[in-house]
């Protein structure tokens, strides 16, 4: 029997009425961990971060906080640094049961909204529409990185009758920009001490900033790691979980120990020799997005082509290829200079970095991590959603073939649901491409 | 050739009589996507500032190469198809800013991938009414002075820029004096006619556009009312430069009285109001004109305007209109929706158009439905 006939792909019942009106965050909470519970025990801190990120949207409500509301772009660590525990409203619509998800993001659109809106927003805002997330006191958000982020504020802001505090993102880089955005975080704190009643501590906020610094630190090690062959990170099903500690949790010490981990296992697989479970014959990267639904698709690519999944860049690379690890000597920095830290994470986090501006900020990312990760091939799953990104698209095959003679696969998706685009068909689409990509590399090799 | 036969002609096409006359007197233009954009500030380098449109594109496949229909609006793919058609070719610079997704891309590969000999692009800031924000526009309109100056070697003065201001503010006076025929009972032009004169308008040199609609208003006190209309209808929606929907309306007995799109009254609906120094006082009066749906916190504005306009034109439905794949016009919808019972009129479900006219029926089944839904009211 051929390798890729043993992978068996998720199945999905989309046949059964949910009842959407009940408490999602604690159903996926139980549900979620007794996933991990069956897994492998020398594997389940992988699913770490989900647990984390429920529990702390539950300790949020139990404790009565304030609730606040932020979206992807704008790092959790703000507000961490107020000391109070941040909603992770999105993170609940990327976390839960994918059926009830697709079931929310449907519900979504019988409410009028657009239905080529992000389904990540539109799955938010379909739980928002059924009563399945805490009323915000308050709500930050950024404009970048698309049009589908300034549409779900207003929305929410709408819904919920909350003034929401905007931080606009300029076009460029330039330091201008980075204060312009510096700027606004800082009038932003002002806002959550008005919204949430207290005073910023400084020594709370310098941690959150230290803690957040320390997770980019770690994370960029791991990232560095995966530029040995093979590749030691099996990258598939721990890719969300660092979405999840990354964009939802940056600034806890739960981000930090668990970044810990994570860079331990990477050095031990690293020194060992150790790559995925199948020889490594082709590294690959997914430019933007991959799909989120079902990581035996990694496998499959894995077991029919050795083809890895190195890097993904919409999603796990939150440095950037100017980054280097700051290891600040001390933390007594002002509150300007703390936001100035702040706004140079938000405006580089993966989307953002890519999304918010010109193109040629996509396209050199692209060739940046195809070149220095060694890339025989890219991917861009075109999240059918994904305006901005889709543009860029046809523009960054022309760029990597031109400059690096990567060959790159456009098609179309939708990465949070798979009636859009199931595993089954993702797989076809890659197979004669992949196909092509092993018989380049072999025809190079001689 | 009466003042609307005119405006007919400069509204149908791109190359309209305006373009040529100015072109064959070796004028300059410049393009812009957006009313973001102060044409005060092209026209005071002695340019003639040119809001680009989609009309009349031969299809949309050359500039799908970049701008992929999986989810780009087709309005930014039509234009960027006219530019690869050289049907832009009469313009010697092009100002692109952060409208949307899919119209800054559109500007951008304009630019990289079929070129104009000036191209500038200014990063609007999406919120209104604070300090930063307003200082972020100031300096980027202050980036594009500069780079116009530099660029078409024409300085920009202080007393040019008053004297533009006051050319457009004229202009926006005159077109609000237009749009108030449409509180009458019996107004004496139509919606659709109304649209093309504002799209004629950002297609015209200022100076000959305001004789033409004063000469305009003038002829239509003589024409005959429109008196037997089944309902009056305000449009909320997208950017289109399509005059599809109105026509469709009105052809089915409604009457187009208002609207907030943007070959509307977002186009001309606020005055710049000259308080220090006139740049200073572009910024401040662009930044703070009623909002479209980009401007994050813009929606209380929008929907205080929508009711007023809905009570001084006694306004009977609201139509919701977008095109397909637009976001933040298609999220104002869910809004509106959410508010209806504030606005006191029914407001359609949202009306999804292609642009460039291809779904007629579509749009005619949709368009009778919601005009009986008033009638039976
Ligand atoms: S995937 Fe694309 S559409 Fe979705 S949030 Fe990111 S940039 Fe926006
Ligand atoms: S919707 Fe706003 S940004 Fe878009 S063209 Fe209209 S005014 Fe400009
Ligand atoms: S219609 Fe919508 S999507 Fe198209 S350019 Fe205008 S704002 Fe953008």
């Amino acid at each position: 029997m051929p390798e890729k006939d043993k992978i068996r792909f998720r199945e999905f019942d989309f046949s059964t009425k949910l009842d959407l009106n009940i408490d999602i965050l604690h159903h996926t909470e139980r549900i979620v961990k007794g996933l991990i519970s069956q897994r492998d025990p020398s594997i389940q801190w992988v699913f770490q971060p989900y647990v984390d990120a429920l529990e702390e949207m539950s300790e949020a409500i139990r404790e009565e906080q304030p609730i606040v509301y932020h979206n992807f772009t704008v790092l959790p660590e703000l507000i961490y640094g107020m000391g109070i525990i941040p909603y992770h409203h999105e993170m609940l619509a990327f976390i839960c049961p994918t059926e009830y998800f697709a079931a929310y993001k449907d519900l979504s659109f019988t409410h009028n909204t657009p239905e080529h809106l992000c389904s990540l927003l539109s799955g938010t805002l379909g739980i928002a529409l059924s009563d399945g997330l805490s009323k915000p006191d308050a709500m930050i958000y950024a404009s970048h990185p698309c049009d589908s982020g300034v549409a779900t504020c207003q929305a929410l802001a709408e819904y919920y009758g909350v003034e929401p505090f905007i931080i606009d993102s300029p076009y460029d880089d330039s330091r201008e920009a980075h204060d312009y955005v510096t700027r606004q975080i800082k009038e932003c704190v002002t806002y959550l001490e008005d919204k949430i009643g207290k005073k910023v501590d400084m020594n709370v906020m310098r941690e959150a900033v230290r803690r957040s610094d320390r997770a980019h630190e770690l994370l960029y090690y791991i990232n560095e790691m995966k530029k040995k062959t093979p590749c030691p990170i099996p990258s598939s099903i721990i890719l969300r979980s660092v979405s999840v500690a990354m964009w939802g949790m940056v600034g806890s010490q739960e981000t930090v120990a668990w970044l810990e981990r994570f860079l331990e296992d990477a050095k031990e697989r690293a020194e060992r020799g150790m790559g995925g479970r199948y020889e490594e014959k082709l590294r690959i990267a997914w430019i933007y997005t991959f799909p989120t639904f079902d990581p035996a698709i990694f496998e499959w690519m894995e077991a029919r082509f050795g083809a890895t999944s190195v890097i993904f860049q919409g999603a796990e690379h939150m440095y950037w290829p100017t980054y280097k690890p700051l290891r600040r000597p001390c933390y007594d920095y002002s509150l300007d200079e703390l936001c100035a830290i702040m706004a140079d994470k938000s405006l580089n986090t993966p989307m953002a970095r890519q999304a918010r501006g010109h193109f040629d900020y996509f396209i050199k990312d692209v060739v940046h991590w195809c070149r220095e990760w060694k890339i025989d091939a890219a991917i861009f799953s075109g999240h059918i959603q994904c305006k901005s990104n889709w543009s860029s698209a046809q523009l960054a095959k022309e760029v990597l073939m031109d400059e690096l003679g990567i060959p790159t696969l456009i098609y179309e998706t939708d990465i949070f649901d798979p009636r859009v685009t199931s595993a089954e068909k993702t797989v076809a689409y890659m197979e004669p491409f992949l196909e092509m990509v092993a018989e380049k590399k072999l025809f190079e090799a001689f | 050739m009466t003042a609307l036969e005119e405006i007919f002609e400069l509204s149908s096409s791109n190359r309209n009589s305006a373009v040529k006359a100015w072109k064959e007197n070796g004028g300059k233009m410049v393009g812009y996507w957006c009313s973001y954009i102060p044409c005060e500030l092209i026209h005071a380098a002695g340019l003639f500032p040119y809001k680009v449109k989609g009309l009349n594109a031969n299809g949309t496949s050359r500039a799908e190469v970049y701008l992929t229909p999986v989810c780009t609006c087709k309005w930014s793919r039509s234009i960027v198809q006219l530019a690869y058609d050289a049907e832009y070719g009469f313009l010697d610079g092009l100002v692109g800013m952060n409208q949307c997704d899919h119209s800054r891309r559109a500007h951008e590969f304009w630019v990289r991938k079929i070129g104009v000999p000036f191209d500038h692009f200014v990063a609007v800031p999406h919120k209104m009414e604070t300090e930063a924000a307003l200082e972020w526009y100031t300096k980027g309109l202050l980036d594009l002075k500069n780079h116009l100056e530099d660029h078409f070697h024409a300085p920009i003065t202080s007393d040019a820029l008053i004297r533009s201001i006051d050319l457009f503010n004229e202009n926006r006076l005159l077109l609000k004096e237009l749009q108030a025929c449409m509180k009458d009972k019996d107004p004496c032009i139509r919606g659709s006619d109304l649209h093309k004169v504002i799209i004629a308008g950002v297609s015209t040199p200022p100076e000959r556009y305001n004789n033409l609609l004063k000469r305009l208003l003038k002829e239509i006190k003589e024409r005959k009312s429109t008196t037997d209309y089944r309902a009056r209808i305000m449009i909320c929606g997208w950017c289109g430069d399509d005059t599809t929907l109105r026509t469709i309306l009105e052809d089915l007995g409604a009457l187009v009285v208002a609207d907030n799109s943007c070959f509307g009254t977002r186009d001309y609906w606020d005055l710049v109001e000259v308080e220090g120094d006139p740049l200073d006082s572009i910024a401040r009066s662009y930044l703070n004109r009623t909002p479209c749906p980009r401007m994050m916190d813009g929606f209380a504005r929008r929907l205080a305007f929508t009711k007023e306009m809905v009570e001084q034109f006694a306004v009977d439905g609201i139509i919701l209109s977008r095109i397909q794949f637009c976001d933040l016009h298609g999220i104002d919808e869910f809004n509106f929706k959410l508010r209806e019972n504030f606005l006191g009129v029914p407001v359609s479900s949202p009306l999804i158009q292609e642009y460039g006219s291809q779904d007629i029926g579509r749009l005619k089944t949709r368009c009778e439905a919601f005009i009986e839904q008033i009638e039976k009211r």
